[in-house]
Formats: structure tokens, C-alpha cells, sequence
């Protein structure tokens, strides 16, 4: 029954131990997944994972090894797994987490419900998916299982719209509150938990910010456009909350930026990061400027205006250039 | 040199039988020097029976090879595919509803055996054979219009190709990249191509190409002029990059974007993030000719604009 009704889709590039990992839990005697169709697509790794899959490939026959001819990065895999999806419901995994399948049983209940959206994390939801809190909770890729027939064409262009975005897989549910009568179930505890080197993505340390301003693709590209390059990971989320339409639910949406953080300092934070990191990209400015409502745009433009930050940015800026000025005289 | 060994052919599709018809028996009949080459249709779930069609020429022809996605998944997205999967040492995408001339064929064929090219392009300059890097540049948005070296599509190119699925062009990226490299590009003295009209519609409608979608919402304020200039913000060279946009119209800057502009000021107008990201890359007198564009442009299409909201 479970068998015809998911399958789960792995991301994987180049982390063979994390890998390992994840595939003996998912294969594991006591996992409730171990039968289902394992779709795992690999990006071209270089570091042995090719082989490891081929091995597992053989001894189990439910695994199926999908190597790109090249890496097309991983937010353009992401997309992938939600095309490759056939069977009425997708998992899609990354290749670093933590399963615990305690209360798998509702999983398989609210299948047979036909549930448009299971969430399998419940991390700041404590158990009421509801919006705004499911959309920022669902930032992270395996915290859900996807109804396989609501990834529509549109929902499939909206996602290769929002690959520059992080998040690709907001589309969905974007899609899904976009029509708000959907069906979605939430398990009481979690099944999967945030692994690996991502643990502390999202925490706000002042320190290590550099490390998760870049964007993933910085680590590939020769050259990246700035609108690129610049996009930090708030920025990006704050350009995925474009995909909701109204009005009211996107400032909702907006709000839970930065979880248990007022907007006051969700904003601070953003024109901090922007100005130490990415030499106050003015596109980041408009990025979220064009996605508040005019209460937020207000704030952000006054706190923009007045940040101590920015103006200390100013005089640096215009102290350097009559530097530069002079010693060209 | 064995073309079929250098130079593969793509050709993403939707929903258009007739032009695809007349396109493919172009590529495939007996006079056609590319019939021996590999020929990939990308097809975007189509259903107006263009699939039983490439299934028919797929059977006739071995060097025929059909993919269909279960989904449609956007004309872009469909042409950063075929690069994702190329293959030999030259890839050329062509478009469904291309024609060709190929009395001009034999200096490509030729300049690709040479291997020394990263881009041949396949359409005559605009300006009589002068080498002018804008007019290239501007060619090179029509994605046949490139034969392109398959050894340039790194990840970083290919991602800034899905980082550009929203701007419209996303093989422009590849061009760039070239440009960044200063690669060699070769300059033909015939036109393959039949003459192609570039069609000036709002992006809304030409975006999603017939398909009844609701776009993303940096995908509904897009006009082809737009993403177009913000394409080639992958320019690295900021002088260059100034230079481009100088040249881009017969009257500069200026006169490129009041031409284009113009029709599509309703939909730019409503997005200022297509402004910010143009104005910034500009050098500070020409921001203020294009903050200044802007403002009149504004005037001019204000009465327009109240008329026409909606497509």
C-alpha cells in the first residue's frame, strides 16, 4: 500500500559520509521506508559517492542512481526530484539529516485521508501548521510531504522562477495557500530533524555571518551577477514570500523572517548583513522593498534611512573617495 | 573532420506541430548538412500532437532523439536543459519554428573544424561584418543564432543560466561568460537563418508561450527588454558593460531604451526592481540620463497606461 503511494526522491552532491548516514537509517530493519522507491539523483559528485550508490544500487533493489552528466547545482536538482515525482506522493530528502520513525503511522493515515500536504517537522509549528508558520518551516526541503498531483506545470514554472531564490520548492506551497482550501495534516513529533552542516543556518550569530550570506552559487560561478551574489539567504526568503498573492498572508509571511524576532529587528538585521557583506547592494533594498505592504515598507525605509550602520557606510565610503581623489591629484 | 562527432543539435518545443513540421524535414532532408548529426527534441509535454509527430521522424531517422517531460516546465527552463545535457564538442539549440539557408554552411563547418572558436554565429551582423561587441551581444539573444562550445558550460555557467530562467535569456549567460573570457567568436560572411522578426509583445503573453499559467510575480513585470539588459549584467567588464549599453540602439542608450521602452513602460513601470538593477551598474551621468528616461517616459505613457493595464 505504502509502496504504490510514495516515493522518495535524495538529493546528494559530494557528501559521502553524511550519505552513508542517511541512506543506513532510511534502509535501516525498523524503517517503515526501507521497500519504497528510492530515486536518488547525484550531482556529479567527485568523491567516491558514485560508487557507494552503485554498490547500495545493487544490493537493494528499490534504489535507483541518477548521476546529471554535470553538476547543475543544487537548487536546479531540487527542481528535478519534484519533476521526476510519479507516484501520488513525493519525499524529497537532502543527504544530511536526522529520521526518527516514531510516528510514521500518521503519515500513512493522512495519506489515506488524502491529505494535500503532510509536514513531518514540526519545529516552530508545535503541531498547528497553519500559515505563516508552515510557510517559513517548509524553507526546509524534507520538513514536508508533497501531493504529487499539485505539482502542476505552473507550480513546476514557478519553481525554476524561484531557483535563484534559495527555495525553490516555496512554489508549492505558495501554490497551496494561493487556493486555500487545501487538506494538510501535521505529525505530532518529528520524523525528520535538521542534520549536518546546515544545523545553525538561520541562527542569528553577528560573528559568522559570511559563511551563509553567500549563496550557494558564489561557490561555483566564475562570475555572478551582483542581484546574484549579493542574495543572502533572508533575501531570498523575503523574494520567495513574492509568490504568495495576497496581500495580507505575504506581511504575515514576512513577519516570521526570522522566528521569535520582532520586524524591527528582522529589518536591522537585513540592512546589517547587507551593508557588512554585500557593500549595501541597493538591489537587496529593492528586493525587499517590493515585497512589504506599506505599513513595513514604511519601517523599512525609516530604518534603512536612519541605520547607524548605513551612514557610518556613507562617510567610510565618501571619506575613501576624497582619499582616492587627492592622492589622483 | 566528421560534423556528426563536433556539433549536436537541440531543439526545445511546444505546442506548435506545423512550424516544428516544416523545421525538422528542414533538418532532415537530403541537402541539409546537419542531418547526420545528433538532434535532441526537448519536448515540453505538448498536446497538440507535435509528440506523435517526433515520434514519427524519430522512427524514420536514427539520429533523431525524443525526450518529453512529463510536465511542461517553461520554454526557459526547457532551453537551459538541452545546455545541461549536451554533450559533443559544439552544441546548437535551435528554435521550433526556424528556417534555414544553408548555401552559406561551408565556412561554419569549416571554422568549426578549426576548434578555435567558443561562439559561431550563424546570422550576419547587422552592420555589415563589423565586429561590434554590442551588435554580437544583442545577436546572440536569438538562441540559434550561436553555435557555442560545449566545454564553456561549467556549473557556474550553468547556474547563472537558471539564476537567468527569470530574465528570459538564460543561454545569454553562456555569452557572457565567453565575453568574460575574451573567447573567440566567429563572424560569418552568409545568413543561415531565414530572416526572423524579434516580436515586441509584452512579456506576460510571449513568457509563457500559449500556456495559461499564473507567473511568478518578478516573471509578470518582465518585459523582453528588461531582461535582456539585466542579462547582460553578467557582463564582468564594468567598461565594457557601458559600452554594450551605448551601442545597443542606432541612438544609444538612449535611443535603445525610448524604442523598447516605450511599448512595455506599463509593465516595467510596475516593478522597480528592474530599474534598480539597471541603474546601478551605471556609471553615475548615465544614471542620471536613465533616472531622466524614466521620468519621461512616465509622462508619456501615463495616459497610455491608465488605458491599457491589462494585456
Amino acid at each position: 500500500m505504502l509502496k504504490n503511494n510514495l516515493e522518495i526522491i535524495l538529493i546528494t552532491f559530494n557528501r559521502k559520509n553524511f550519505l552513508q548516514k542517511t541512506l543506513s537509517s532510511l534502509l535501516g530493519e525498523h524503517s517503515p521506508v526501507r521497500e519504497i522507491q528510492l530515486t536518488i539523483l547525484d550531482n556529479a559528485s567527485t568523491d567516491g559517492t558514485g560508487e557507494l550508490l552503485r554498490q547500495y544500487a545493487a544490493r537493494y533493489p528499490n534504489i535507483k542512481h541518477i548521476r546529471n552528466p554535470k553538476n547543475i547545482g543544487p537548487n536546479a536538482n531540487i527542481v528535478h526530484a519534484f519533476e521526476l515525482a510519479q507516484k501520488p506522493y513525493v519525499w524529497v530528502l537532502c543527504d544530511d539529516d536526522e529520521y526518527d520513525f516514531s510516528a510514521f503511522e500518521e503519515v500513512v493515515a493522512a495519506m489515506e485521508e488524502k491529505a494535500d500536504l503532510i509536514v513531518v517537522n514540526t519545529e516552530f509549528t508545535q503541531g498547528d501548521a497553519t500559515f505563516p508558520a508552515l510557510y517559513r518551516l517548509l524553507t526546509f526541503l524534507p520538513a514536508a510531504i508533497y501531493k504529487t498531483s499539485h505539482i502542476t506545470s505552473e507550480v513546476l514554472i514557478n519553481m525554476y522562477n524561484n531557483l535563484p531564490n534559495w527555495f525553490p520548492h516555496l512554489a508549492y506551497t505558495a501554490d497551496m495557500i494561493n487556493h486555500n482550501n487545501r487538506h494538510i495534516v501535521s505529525v505530532s513529533s518529528n520524523i525528520v530533524k535538521r542534520g549536518g552542516e546546515e544545523n545553525n543556518e538561520w541562527n542569528d550569530k553577528t560573528e559568522d555571518l559570511s559563511s551563509k550570506t553567500l549563496p550557494l552559487t558564489a561557490k561555483y560561478s566564475p562570475f555572478l551577477p551582483p542581484s546574484q551574489k549579493y542574495k543572502f539567504i533572508e533575501v531570498g526568503y523575503l523574494a520567495s514570500c513574492e509568490l504568495i498573492q495576497d496581500k495580507h498572508l505575504r506581511a504575515q509571511a514576512v513577519r516570521v523572517c526570522q522566528p521569535n524576532k520582532s520586524l524591527c529587528r528582522i529589518f536591522r538585521n537585513i540592512i546589517k548583513q547587507n551593508i557588512r557583506y554585500c557593500q549595501s547592494f541597493k538591489g537587496n533594498y529593492a528586493i525587499v522593498g517590493s515585497v512589504l505592504n506599506t505599513k513595513q515598507k514604511l519601517l523599512f525605509f525609516l530604518q534603512k534611512t536612519f541605520s547607524f550602520y548605513r551612514i557610518r557606510f556613507f562617510f567610510k565610503h565618501l571619506f575613501a573617495s576624497i582619499q582616492k581623489f587627492e592622492e589622483n591629484k | 573532420m566528421i560534423l556528426s562527432e563536433q556539433l549536436e543539435l537541440f531543439l526545445p518545443t511546444y505546442n506548435r506541430r506545423e512550424h516544428l513540421e516544416r523545421t525538422l524535414s528542414q533538418l532532415t532532408a537530403p541537402e541539409s548538412p546537419v542531418r547526420s548529426c545528433m538532434l535532441t527534441i526537448l519536448d515540453n509535454a505538448s498536446s497538440d500532437g507535435s509528440s506523435e509527430l517526433i515520434e514519427d521522424f524519430a522512427v524514420r531517422f536514427p539520429t533523431i532523439k525524443h525526450i518529453r517531460h512529463a510536465k511542461n516546465i517553461g520554454a526557459n527552463a526547457n532551453i537551459t536543459r538541452a545546455f545541461e545535457l549536451a554533450r559533443a564538442p559544439y552544441v546548437w539549440v535551435i528554435c521550433d519554428d526556424d528556417s534555414f539557408r544553408w548555401e552559406a554552411w561551408e565556412e561554419i563547418e569549416r571554422a568549426l573544424g578549426t576548434q578555435r572558436y567558443d561562439i559561431l554565429l550563424t546570422r550576419k551582423n547587422d552592420l555589415k561584418g563589423t565586429s561590434d561587441i554590442a551588435k554580437i551581444i544583442r545577436q546572440l539573444s536569438f538562441l540559434p543564432a550561436g553555435i557555442y562550445r560545449t566545454s564553456n558550460i561549467s556549473t557556474g555557467v550553468l547556474m547563472n543560466m537558471q539564476a537567468n530562467i527569470i530574465n528570459m535569456f538564460p543561454h545569454l549567460a553562456l555569452s557572457c561568460e565567453v565575453l568574460n573570457k575574451k573567447g573567440n567568436i566567429f563572424l560569418p560572411q552568409g545568413e543561415i537563418m531565414d530572416k526572423c522578426t524579434f516580436d515586441h509583445t509584452p512579456a506576460k503573453i510571449c513568457y509563457t508561450k500559449g500556456y495559461d499559467v499564473v507567473p511568478h510575480p518578478f516573471v509578470q513585470n518582465m518585459s523582453w527588454t528588461v531582461g535582456f539588459l539585466n542579462s547582460i549584467r553578467m557582463i564582468n567588464d564594468p567598461a565594457l558593460y557601458v559600452y554594450i549599453l551605448e551601442h545597443l540602439g542606432r541612438h544609444g542608450f538612449f535611443g535603445y531604451i525610448f524604442s523598447s521602452f516605450r511599448a512595455n513602460y506599463t509593465v516595467y513601470a510596475g516593478n522597480a526592481l528592474n530599474k534598480h538593477f539597471i541603474a546601478d551598474a551605471l556609471p553615475l551621468k548615465q544614471k542620471i540620463k536613465f533616472y531622466l528616461a524614466c521620468f519621461c517616459l512616465r509622462i508619456t505613457t501615463f495616459f497610455s497606461s491608465r488605458k491599457n493595464k491589462s494585456f
